[in-house]
């Protein structure tokens, strides 16, 4: 069904006088799922909304390019992907922070944001989710919390289903023994 | 090896820990975010293509031609042997000075740089009628002189 979609916004994107209303389609039905991925992945509120919409802006000059046998979504999460790794990388770079301590950077960050309103056990988990190298925090989240199927986070990520199997596992134990301290 | 069979045996590898804090999204976004997400993107998406046609048309109705403009000048100043020449003649220096382009100078530091480019007297070429002359006064002997020779 999802492909069958796909189909139809792309071929309302060929043509000229709908191109608007099928990147419309697009953005209305792809953003919050966008959105929170990398959210979950940078925590501020501000700085996820200026990558979904960088996000989106390169969807609309890649999509002419669009191969049809992918999924949008899945390409979408790809290019969302891309962009919160450069944008945490350039955070390093401009603020001096040594790689290991940009988790510790944004766990702060979630404790002093409006916008998130978990109790204690759910700070830890995020805590937790923010200590796992940025490769498995991708993994966990992607299954975790949007549910998809290796098969999908292989190709967004372009790893094999097998290292995604043992980076999830490997994440879900890190993180039960971070909840178990103390 | 118990690592191996969980993987193996279920994909998502089931933690009671994680299942009993839930999967439920506790960070929010400002009210109506997601209602005024798609127009910012679309306003934005309109100012990068108006700014790419602007960009566009000014390399091709300005900067081009300004850049060719620039290349003549250019070649016609590298090219031409007068302009390469930098050092002032005597006349250029004078009319510099009496323009009072230049405020403050040594007089003496411009009389010395005048004598010095200024052919003395001596140098200059003499007539055939000043050796003459010269010889006569000197009572010297032309016959003798050109016996020598």
């Amino acid at each position: 069904m999802a492909i069958e979609t796909d189909k139809y916004i792309l071929n309302l994107f060929r043509d000229n006088k709908s191109k608007n209303y099928a990147f419309d389609l697009i953005i209305k039905q792809y953003q919050e799922r966008i959105y929170w991925h990398i959210r979950r992945m940078v925590i501020n509120h501000d700085d996820a909304d200026d990558i979904t919409q960088n996000t989106f802006i390169k969807a609309w000059k890649g999509l002419e390019n669009f191969n049809e046998e992918a999924q949008i979504y899945t390409w979408l999460y790809r290019i969302a992907t891309n962009e919160s790794i450069t944008f945490l990388n350039k955070k390093k770079r401009i603020l001096f922070i040594p790689i290991l301590d940009i988790e510790k950077d944004l766990s702060n960050q979630l404790q002093s944001d409006n916008y998130y309103n978990g109790d204690e056990i759910q700070l830890k988990l995020q805590k937790a989710i923010l200590t796992l190298p940025e490769k498995q925090r991708l993994v966990f989240n992607m299954k975790y919390y949007d549910d998809l199927k290796y098969e999908e986070i292989s190709e967004i990520l372009s790893t094999s289903i097998g290292a995604l199997k043992a980076s999830y596992h490997h994440a879900v134990k890190k993180i039960e023994t971070f909840l178990k301290e103390d | 090896m118990e690592n191996k069979n969980n993987i193996s045996k279920n994909d998502s590898y089931f933690s009671p820990i994680l299942n009993k804090i839930g999967k439920e999204n506790k960070f929010s976004t400002p009210k109506s975010y997601f209602e005024v997400l798609p127009q910012v993107i679309i306003c934005k998406k309109l100012n990068s293509k108006m700014l790419n046609d602007r960009t566009d048309n000014m390399s091709y109705h300005f900067l081009m031609p300004t850049l060719g403009i620039l290349t003549i000048i250019m070649a016609i100043y590298i090219l031409n042997p007068s302009s390469s020449n930098l050092e002032l003649t005597n006349e250029q220096l004078s009319e510099i000075i009496i323009n009072e382009e230049i405020i403050e100078f040594d007089e003496n530091l411009v009389y010395e740089v005048y004598t010095e480019t200024e052919p003395s007297p001596s140098s200059e070429q003499t007539t055939n009628e000043e050796i003459i002359d010269y010889l006569i006064n000197d009572n010297i002997n032309i016959n003798l002189i050109i016996e020598e020779l």
